[in-house]
């Protein structure tokens, strides 16, 4: 009886707990079409960035063959 | 127990029916009387016209593909009974503002602030538009912008609309 009573009381409060997950419409999404919310937005970074991954990565296989890890291709 | 239970029940039913019954705009609905739904700008009469009721945002890049296609549509068919109504969702009005002046549409643009009013339509994508018919009911949904191929499908019914 109690722990159907608990159990019973874990959904009703999963349910209402559960309202407060939103889904955003796609209608709302013009924050997140920001340009400001683009990863990639800093050309130069991105560049950067890519060139890190491609010299510490290499002997994992990341990016194909990068050289010994130095960074001075 | 049997209080809990039904007690449960009706929370998730409550849930289920406030996110399936919202939707007012789908094919066979007629259309409802946008005078009505606190649209701002200039809105045509519509009485016994075909008419397209586009809704887009100033950050929805394939919403800006499709405004050439309606200036053009709109254009072709104004004389023979088609009216475009494009609604902007933008939240930001200074976006609204920049876009319609870049752009100068040749169609009647309206903008809603309004919330309630989309949760009504429930857009499923972004542009999405509709196609209503000289009796004011909804003919078509036309979700998103697929290039040519759409731009064709949307002048086939449009035309087929006209000539009923």
């Amino acid at each position: 009886m109690n722990y159907r009573n608990c159990l019973s009381g874990f959904i009703l409060l999963g349910a209402v707990l559960l309202t407060g997950c939103t889904t955003v419409e796609p209608w709302e999404k013009g924050v997140l079409a920001d340009y400001t919310m683009k990863p990639d937005r800093d050309e130069l970074a991105s560049v950067m960035t890519s060139h890190i991954q491609f010299s510490r990565e290499a002997s994992t296989g990341g990016e194909g063959v990068g050289g010994g890890g130095c960074g001075c291709n | 127990m049997n209080m809990w239970r039904g007690f449960s029940v009706l929370v998730l039913a409550t849930g289920f029916l406030t996110t399936s019954l919202l939707a007012d705009w789908e094919p066979g609905a007629i259309l409802p009387d946008l005078r009505e739904v606190g649209l701002e700008g200039i809105l045509p009469d519509i009485e016994s016209k075909v008419v397209m009721v586009d809704f887009w945002a100033s950050w929805c890049v394939p919403c800006k593909a499709t405004f050439p296609v309606m200036d053009e549509l709109y254009s072709k068919y104004k004389d023979k009974g088609l009216q475009i109504i494009a609604i902007s969702v933008d939240e930001n009005r200074k976006a609204f503002d920049r876009f319609i002046d870049r752009l100068q549409p040749s169609f009647p643009i309206a903008y809603t602030g309004s919330r309630e009013f989309l949760d009504s339509v429930k857009p499923q994508a972004m542009p999405t538009s509709f196609l209503v018919d000289k009796n004011g009911v909804i003919q078509f949904m036309h979700l998103g912008w697929g290039g040519n191929q759409m731009k064709s499908e949307l002048e086939a019914r449009i035309v087929e609309l006209l000539e009923e």
